[in-house]
């Protein structure tokens, strides 16, 4: 049950995104899949098989949003190493494996980051390789205070969501090594 | 372990730039994106938009429902005032008409409301809301606000006082014929009205004919009090035999009380 924690909370946000948060609550700036893929850099220690969830995730998420090839992918690529480079500086256990408050606030505080650089990524690239931004989820960046609120409570609800049962297990992706 | 994971990403990022770069280089940065799933996801968002307005219909249904019941509050407020107002037009008319019924009988007046009207074979009265602490005193003469004589108060209370009616048996007043010369004196008659009497077989007087109050007792003159009703003639009797219907209604209402 519990390594399907991913692909399950990879499904809520794309069912969410674009589709039931635009239609029900009418929120339209936040991206729950970056938000996601964010998250399990928040929550799961950085290795070969996230790296690999990462890819795959990224691609499919591209494939159902019919964003320009590849650009998702090497947008969370670059934001993965971002992240891995500021684990040099700061310490940064991750949140499935750490059960106190300050370090999964910092955690939370440096994702907040991460989404808006592999957002502020996502375009730069598509721009680079395919020469315009037409994307229109990604057009939609956070503006307003709110649409930060919105994107923070997404980024604690997929953290608090796949650090389920993890505690003192062994982590959900780890069984697809 | 970890030189391994960050050789790996390395190497993630060298090869999906290499292919992502040959990608666009082959398609000539034409956009490369495919959407399978579009219309399932067209369709997932159009069922959220129902189930969004469905839960907008429910909310505004409680609000339509908090909406009605302001609305009857605010209706049975409306009406309240509305009969408040009501009220007070009705008490201003009666002010106005008492004020210009003391303007012609030259005498302080009083308004007050009718109340307990009894019509019994023993006798007919009525209650005003109005006694001693309005300076209510007995013999004072109570008039309709279009100037009909009703009665003479007959016994006071602290807020009320009880009326003698002009179809009391006990009630009398001097009246004389409007236009004319010929005078009598009226008399209460319970359910006849009331009689006319002391009119002699040679007085002018005719069926019709509107009596007013002389002024010749305690009642003040030029006061309607009714409007002959029949007349019989006798040469064997000294006076005629006349009947009044009274011009005052008895129901309930607003009156004036004209001080003595």
């Amino acid at each position: 049950m519990k390594h399907v924690l991913i692909p399950i909370g990879f499904l809520i946000a794309l069912a969410a995104d674009g589709i039931l948060l635009p239609a029900v609550f009418h929120i339209q700036t936040v991206s729950l899949v970056i938000i996601f893929l964010v998250s399990i850099l928040v929550v799961y220690p950085f290795d070969g098989a996230l790296i690999i969830w990462g890819i795959a995730l990224a691609g499919l998420a591209g494939f159902w949003q019919g964003l320009p090839f590849g650009t998702l992918i090497l947008a969370w690529l670059l934001t993965a190493a971002a992240w891995r480079a500021a684990a040099f500086f700061v310490d940064m256990t991750p949140a499935a494996e750490t059960r106190s408050l300050g370090n999964l606030t910092l955690l939370l505080i440096l994702g907040m980051f991460g989404m808006l650089v592999a957002q502020g990524l996502f375009l730069i690239l598509e721009r680079v390789f395919y020469g315009s931004v037409q994307s229109k989820v990604f057009l939609a960046m956070l503006r307003t205070p709110s649409d930060y609120v919105c994107a923070m409570i997404g980024l604690i609800f997929f953290t608090f969501f796949l650090t389920r049962f993890s505690h003192g297990q062994k982590l959900p992706y780890q069984h697809f090594r | 372990m970890k030189l391994r994971s960050s050789v790996l990403l390395m190497s993630a990022i060298v090869i999906t730039l290499a292919v992502v770069g040959l990608v666009a280089l082959v398609f000539k940065s034409e956009r490369i994106a495919a959407q399978p799933f579009k219309d399932g996801a067209a369709r997932a968002f159009s069922v959220s938009g129902a189930i969004r307005q469905w839960a907008e219909y429910i909310v505004n249904w409680k609000h339509l429902a908090q909406e009605n019941e302001d609305l009857r509050s605010q209706l049975a407020q409306s009406t309240a005032a509305l009969a408040a107002a009501d009220v007070l037009k009705e008490e201003n008319n009666d002010l106005r008409s008492a004020l210009h019924l003391a303007q012609e009988v030259h005498r302080d007046v009083v308004p007050a409301g009718l109340f307990n009207v009894s019509l019994m074979p023993d006798g007919y009265s009525a209650l005003i809301n109005k006694g001693k602490n309005d300076g209510i005193a007995a013999g004072d003469a109570v008039v309709t606000l279009d100037g009909a004589l009703l009665g003479t108060i007959q016994e006071t209370f602290d807020d009320s006082a009880r009326i003698t009616l002009v179809t009391d048996p006990s009630f009398k007043v001097t009246v004389r014929v409007l236009g004319g010369d010929t005078t009598g004196i009226a008399r209460g008659d319970l359910a006849d009205g009331l009689r006319l009497d002391l009119v002699v077989q040679s007085d002018q007087i005719s069926e019709g004919d509107t009596l007013v109050s002389t002024g010749n007792d305690l009642i003040p003159a030029g006061l309607v009090v009714g409007v002959v009703d029949s007349i019989h003639t006798n040469d064997a009797e000294l006076f005629q035999s006349i009947t009044v219907s009274p011009s005052a209604a008895f129901g309930t209402g607003s009156v004036v009380v004209i001080h003595q």
